[in-house]
């Protein structure tokens, strides 16, 4: 049943590489502002799953709404109220960082230069070297701050705290997408760092085997745990029933 | 519109470096071109040339370089998330490339004139110029470059393996299109375009490719921006074009060199008649006009049954080295049929052997090389106690070689013609030889030689097919002589009257056709110099064949195109082919 209200609807959608279901028969409904986390093995297919959701790849089979768009016929139309930060930025090495945010700007009537600035000094990003002089962390910032200075309706990280130091992990865990959440933003991040996706998940999907295997409340879901309420814990359990 | 502009000057930020490196190497190209070329005239055409040169390669540069770099790195997939569509990114690329070459263009001339106004003068600017106007055609060449280079450059990761591939690709296109253009041309379609239609032609087949680029990246954006869902989608509209011109070509092929018997178009030059004179093996030509003529087929006709056979297609027959008479064929000596083209008899590498046998006859196939031919294979005109070879000095002064094996006697006749200055007769050791406007009997053993006649003129004489008699020119006549004894065998014929040739024969008949000089439409006249006889045929000239058989008598086209056996009186015996 699709609910109406939802932000991400997806029924039965597949994605096949070379003949190899990476995603199948996957179904997922994301309900506006919900942070949730998307979590799985390597290769379990969830930066896949976000490819989807921005109009990047085309699914093979199955149904996919979000915010309303067919992401494969209106893909530039959803992105623009979308934010997304893929796991792999790359951009011209001798443009600096601010040509970088002058340029993506130019994209988004809803561009706020006053978030940006916000964003900037959250995370202490500075705009004036070259992205060949950046950091890997600085990259990931730089790709966030990109990703969210629009305004974006849905935001879908792909690994936002890969390369991150300890403070930038906290600020973007906390500052950011805790800001996202009382905003009424919706999220569906991915990351392998559960203590991280604890700090701002309320709900959290298991992605199995192309399939999402459990989705519930984060309480719910470390709850189910066998031994602990901890997150990982209950990661781990739901993983050892899946398999067995 | 506004999207497509962002990405345009972001592109040409990016790519400033590239900008000013092509600048650098166009200016000191240029410049190069004013150090190293002597004169003001060559300096300034090669100044224009080297502009021309420098766009193309600018052009293909930037073109190659549009999507393989960023989509190696990744780049491109960044860009791809932004609220831009694949066709606005894509239109992107195309102006940028657009926006460069024509920059590099415009630079290249400026550097070119200002070369000339600090360098040249008047006369050399007006060279110039002239030189520039002269390669303004070619900027046709421009979008087809850059429409290759975009398209190789969604397929491949770097700038230099996209060059690379786009002229590979043009360059393919090219070898299949020519065939296609030959192959339309010989039905009657012209596609050989005037400039005009040059430049549209090439403003077309760019949109088509820029449209398949787009096709193909925007497939692939579909994929991840996959290069594997972009290079599929590239490639099979091109091999979709290549197969149906592959085919095309192949069936105007087919069709070229497919000739029937009874095709109105079908030509007879020559053809050989087995020694019992019961088979024919007829070479066939397709006589395309305004093209040229495909190799032929041979055919084989049982002369009593009516029978036919394709032997061969393409095929030849393997005539007389020296004479180019045809070489009878029988069971002891079975003819061969040069079974490839080209028909360089060097060339020579498959052979069908023919073996006719009283109702029926079998072919199979040999292989040999043209110099493991026996000597029967070679001519007939030399006897069987001689051998004939000859060979070109340092100075390109051919000698005849005749060779006596029993006697291991060797001569080398300077400055002659095998056979044509120089011919083994029947009699053993005695040589025709025609030198300083006479024909003499040359003694192998002793090196004496007796006169045969006075007053030949020209460097050759015309033996029969099987070299029993020659044909000899003088101031005014044609002279025929028994070559072994040097008797006339017939009048002479006045040479301002009459034509005179051997016919060709599967035996030893010596027998000439004549034609009246000056007569248009005159008959031709067959002679046997033997009995005697003498006839009239309407024979048409198109057709080179004419050949007497055995004691069956002569084949040739009638001047109603059909193949006709006539006896030795010219009675006609049978058609052999109805066209």
């Amino acid at each position: 049943m699709r609910s109406a209200a939802s932000v991400v609807s997806v029924r039965g959608m597949s994605v096949k590489f070379g003949g190899r279901a990476v995603l199948n028969k996957l179904d997922l409904e994301l309900v506006p502002g919900s942070v949730t986390a998307l979590v799985g093995d390597n290769g379990a297919g969830k930066s896949t799953l976000l490819r989807v959701l921005v109009g990047a790849l085309a699914a093979d089979e199955g149904s996919v709404r979000v915010l309303g768009f067919d992401p494969t016929r209106d893909g530039a139309r959803l992105r623009a109220r979308v934010g997304y930060c893929p796991d792999r930025f790359e951009v011209a090495e001798r443009t600096t960082a601010r040509e970088w945010l002058e340029f993506v700007a130019r994209f988004y009537p809803t561009w706020n230069l006053a978030e940006q600035r916000r964003l900037c000094e959250l995370l202490e990003l500075e705009l004036t070297p070259r992205v060949a002089e950046l950091s890997k962390g600085a990259r990931a910032k730089l790709a966030l701050v990109a990703a969210l200075t629009h305004e974006p309706e849905l935001l879908l990280l792909d690994e936002p705290f890969s390369g991150l130091d300890v403070a930038a992990r906290r600020a973007v865990a906390s500052a950011v997408i805790g800001h996202l959440r009382e905003a009424g933003r919706t999220v569906l991040v991915v990351s392998h760092s559960v203590a991280d996706l604890e700090r701002v998940a309320d709900r959290v999907a298991l992605l199995e085997a192309g399939r999402i295997e459990r989705h519930d409340e984060l309480e719910a879901f470390a709850a189910h745990g066998r031994r602990g309420v901890d997150l990982e814990a209950a990661l781990l359990g739901a993983k050892q029933e899946s398999y067995s | 519109m506004s999207h497509v502009l962002a990405l345009v000057r972001q592109q040409l930020r990016e790519s400033r470096t590239s900008f000013v490196l092509a600048a650098l190497a166009t200016s000191a190209a240029i410049g190069f071109v004013h150090a190293w070329f002597p004169g003001p005239a060559a300096v300034s055409e090669a100044a224009a040339l080297a502009i021309g040169v420098l766009a193309a390669l600018w052009t293909l540069y930037f073109a190659s370089d549009s999507f393989a770099g960023d989509s190696a790195s990744g780049r491109l997939a960044t860009l791809s998330v932004l609220p831009v569509s694949s066709r606005a990114l894509w239109a992107s690329r195309l102006c940028f490339v657009a926006c460069a070459s024509l920059a590099q263009l415009a630079w290249a001339i400026v550097v070119g004139y200002g070369c000339q106004l600090a360098l040249g003068d008047a006369r050399s600017l007006a060279h110039f110029e002239n030189g520039l106007d002269s390669y303004a055609p070619w900027a046709f060449a421009l979008p087809v470059l850059a429409s290759a280079g975009m398209l190789a450059s969604l397929v491949v990761d770097s700038a230099l393996s996209a060059m690379v591939s786009s002229l590979l690709l043009l360059g393919g296109l090219a070898a299949v299109l020519a065939p296609l253009t030959r192959a339309f041309a010989s039905i009657g379609v012209d596609l050989r375009l005037s400039a005009g239609e040059a430049l549209a032609g090439a403003v077309l087949f760019a949109f088509v490719l820029f449209m398949l680029g787009a096709f193909s990246f925007a497939r692939g954006q579909h994929r991840l921006g996959a290069r594997r869902v972009r290079a599929f989608h590239a490639a099979w509209p091109l091999g979709a074009l290549v197969c149906v011109a592959g085919i095309a070509t192949a069936a105007e092929h087919r069709r070229r060199v497919a000739v029937e018997l009874d095709s109105p178009s079908a030509k007879f030059h020559r053809a050989s008649a087995s020694i019992d004179g019961s088979f024919l093996a007829l070479p066939v030509w397709h006589d395309l006009s305004g093209n040229q003529d495909p190799p032929p087929n041979v055919w084989l006709l049982d002369l009593d049954t009516g029978r036919r056979e394709l032997l061969a297609r393409p095929g030849q027959l393997i005539l007389d080295r020296y004479l180019h008479y045809s070489l009878p064929w029988s069971f002891e000596k079975p003819q061969h049929v040069l079974q490839i083209n080209p028909l360089d008899f060097d060339e020579l590498k498959g052979l069908l052997e023919l073996r006719a046998g009283v109702e029926t006859w079998s072919v199979s196939t040999l292989s040999a090389r043209a110099g493991e031919l026996p000597s029967w294979l070679v001519t007939r005109a030399v006897p069987a106690w001689a051998s004939v070879d000859w060979e070109r000095d340092a100075q390109g002064v051919r000698s005849t070689i005749v060779r006596w094996s029993e006697r291991g006697i060797e001569r080398r006749f300077t400055d002659t013609i095998p056979l044509r200055g120089v011919l083994p007769t029947a009699v053993v050791g005695r040589v025709l030889r025609l030198r300083e406007q006479a024909l003499v009997h040359h003694d192998l053993q002793s090196g004496s030689e007796q006169l045969v006649l006075q007053g030949a003129t020209g460097e050759t004489m015309w033996p029969s097919p099987s070299g029993g008699a020659v044909l000899v020119s003088t101031e005014d006549a044609r002279i025929s002589l028994d070559a072994s004894t040097g008797a006339v065998l017939h009048t002479p014929w006045p040479s301002e009257e009459w034509s005179v040739a051997w016919i060709d024969s599967n035996d030893d008949a010596r027998a000439v056709e004549l034609r009246a000089i000056g007569v248009p439409d005159a008959p031709s006249r067959i002679l046997d110099l033997e009995t005697g006889v003498e006839f009239e045929v309407e024979r048409e000239r198109g057709h080179g064949l004419l050949l007497r058989i055995a004691q069956r008598g002569y084949v040739f086209v009638r001047a109603d195109g059909d193949l006709v056996l006539v006896d030795l009186q010219g009675r006609l015996v049978k058609v052999l082919v109805e066209r």
